[in-house]
């Protein structure tokens, strides 16, 4: 029986440890610290500041679909539709595109206020959140 | 110590549950594998293609060396597109190409939309169609000047009734924005009362329906409400733990009433009287999250003129109301309410109205069908309304579908029954009009996109 519950614990570890092997983070410039909730009201575009900061989120096209799933519980379609209507009613520029975690963790770190998500947090940047 | 066979059983089915997680882990593998190949030979290919693309604009520009700046910068571009099109994935849905477009977006970015359809009514409709249309074709700017400082600049090309060709300057608002729960707009910029006005306007395809409820129509287009302002506005969001609040106070140039239209005195205020307007909303989270409901209100005066300056009336304009939306992966919905207390400047007899609309869709995928309820009980003795054209009591039943082609695009059919009432008008120089009132239908298809 022991054994049983033992290899249940593992087996479960185990799965636990692919879980968060397969997890992505969100990075920012040294500069900003936001919690959960605001990363979200960022890419809503319900939030431009940190303070006096101002914000600059990015989007990574290599990992787009994952954030939107996780983060926003959203689709590409339907973040398209709402940035269009934000630009529209409010004058507010969507987040830039990167193609790769390398643009996105390289402009994180040399942009004061910047934002994006990646793969794994390279040294320079600080990471917000794991997803 | 002796093994028991329970416990025989209990190592007998761990040891099957290791084998199973070793297996998947051994499949996860094999298919990482697969894919990392996948991946290669995609590479190799999209290498091959910019190989090629550069030994072809090392050609080109020995080819056109010192005759055609121009073309290497273009062939360059196009090599760039290859590049980004072979980096994209083969699945690569429309929604993707939509964001490869922002991808590349550099200085300010135009962005916009654009309508074309065809319209058909019967015969009781006053504002008769029959046919193929031309919509708007609606551009707007949204430089950045740095962290604060913004614009927003739109202009409208449409078709008037007459068949000419017109360019509006729809919005040309300067803002700064302190914060989040401040920004400042100074211009001219879309009303903020209600929802529709801010959220569609000229965006075709950000709305559901084809057609505006008609008393949130255009000022040139029979709305009788005051859809443009030039003014300063003040805006802004400020969250309260998980909920949200939103506001908007104004400051505009009253509207006149001039060829039976509101004029929202663009240029400059026929006279001292301002309009003065608020908007509060209330955004929760949780099992309501895309719920958002507020209160509006706007009060100015508004004279009604000749078209040789003299005037007709005088209106002192005071109207409040309410609003929501609810927008789930599922459903949205939309509402708004007006009420009216004008009171005329000669006579001191105040008039109340009432204007309203509910509209409901139900997100099928792609397919959004929607009904929508529009009801304007206008007092027939408020010369705010009875001066304009559209000035009149009216119910109308709207229902359609829209199909999104792509985030960007969409086709979309409406078909609607309106029944007006009869009421006696003022018309430009002031003689009282009869409008006999009665029922029409009207059938419309559009297909529209934004940029």
């Amino acid at each position: 029986m022991r054994i049983q519950g033992l290899a249940t614990v593992l087996i479960a570890a185990a799965t636990l440890l692919l879980a968060d092997a397969r997890a992505d983070v969100v990075i920012a410039n040294p500069t900003v610290e936001l919690n959960a909730d605001q990363v979200r009201d960022l890419y809503l575009g319900e939030m431009q500041f940190a303070g006096k900061l101002k914000l600059v989120p990015l989007d990574n096209r290599e990992r787009l679909h994952d954030f939107l799933e996780r983060v926003l519980q959203s689709d590409e379609r339907k973040y398209t539709a709402r940035w269009t209507r934000k630009t529209f009613r409010e004058g507010i520029a969507a987040p830039a595109v990167k193609d790769s975690d390398a643009e996105v963790a390289a402009f994180v770190r040399r942009t004061p206020g910047a934002v994006g998500y990646v793969r794994e947090a390279t040294p320079g940047v600080k990471v917000l959140q794991k997803y | 110590m002796h093994s028991t066979p329970r416990f025989t059983r209990s190592v007998g089915r761990s040891a099957v549950g290791a084998a199973v997680l070793l297996l998947c882990s051994a499949a996860w593998a094999d298919e990482q594998a697969d894919r990392i190949k996948a991946l290669e030979q995609q590479l190799q290919t999209s290498l091959q293609l910019i190989e090629k693309l550069s030994a072809r604009v090392s050609e080109l520009e020995r080819a056109n060396k010192g005759t055609a700046p121009a073309a290497p910068s273009a062939v360059a571009a196009g090599a760039e597109q290859a590049r980004s099109a072979a980096r994209a994935p083969e699945s690569a849905d429309h929604a993707a190409a939509a964001m490869h477009m922002r991808e590349h977006q550099s200085g300010t970015p135009v962005h916009g939309f654009a309508d074309v359809g065809a319209v058909w009514s019967s015969g009781d409709d006053p504002d008769r169609r029959n046919g193929f249309t031309v919509g708007t074709l609606d551009l707007y700017l949204t430089p950045q000047f740095g962290d604060r400082v913004k614009a927003l600049m739109e202009i409208a090309f449409e078709f008037e009734e007459s068949g000419t060709g017109a360019a509006d300057m729809e919005r040309m608002q300067l803002g700064y924005t302190v914060n989040d729960a401040l920004t400042v707009w100074l211009g001219r910029f879309h009303t903020p009362f209600g929802l529709w006005n801010t959220l569609f306007h000229h965006g075709a395809n950000l709305q559901t329906s084809i057609f505006r409820p008609r008393f949130v129509a255009f000022e040139d287009q029979g709305g009788v409400l005051p859809v443009h302002a030039v003014g300063a506005w003040a805006t802004g969001k400020v969250r309260l733990g998980e909920q949200r609040i939103t506001y908007d106070a104004y400051v505009a140039n009253g509207s006149a009433i001039r060829e039976r239209r509101l004029d929202p005195n663009s240029f400059t205020d026929n006279d001292g009287n301002k309009m003065l307007g608020f908007n509060l909303g209330y955004q929760p989270s949780g099992r309501i999250e895309g719920l958002t409901v507020g209160v509006h209100g706007f009060a100015s005066k508004v004279k009604a003129y000749t078209p040789s300056g003299a005037m007709l009336s005088s209106t002192r304009l005071r109207a409040a109301g309410a609003y929501f939306s609810y927008e789930t992966d599922d459903w949205e919905s939309i509402g708004e309410y007006y009420r009216f207390g004008n009171s005329d400047e000669a006579t001191g007899v105040r008039h109340d109205s009432s204007l309203w609309f509910a509209q409901v869709g139900r997100n099928v995928g792609s397919l959004t069908p929607f009904v929508r309820f529009e009801r304007a009980s206008l007092d027939a003795a408020d010369n705010y309304f009875r001066t304009q054209r559209n000035g009149r009591s009216y119910r109308r039943t709207a229902i359609g579908a829209s199909y999104a082609l792509d985030p960007m695009s969409s086709i979309k059919f409406e078909l609607s029954s309106t029944r007006e009432s009869p009421v006696l008008l003022i018309d430009e120089i002031g003689a009282l009009v009869p409008f006999a009132g009665g029922s029409y239908r009207r059938a419309a298809l559009q297909y529209s996109i934004a940029f």
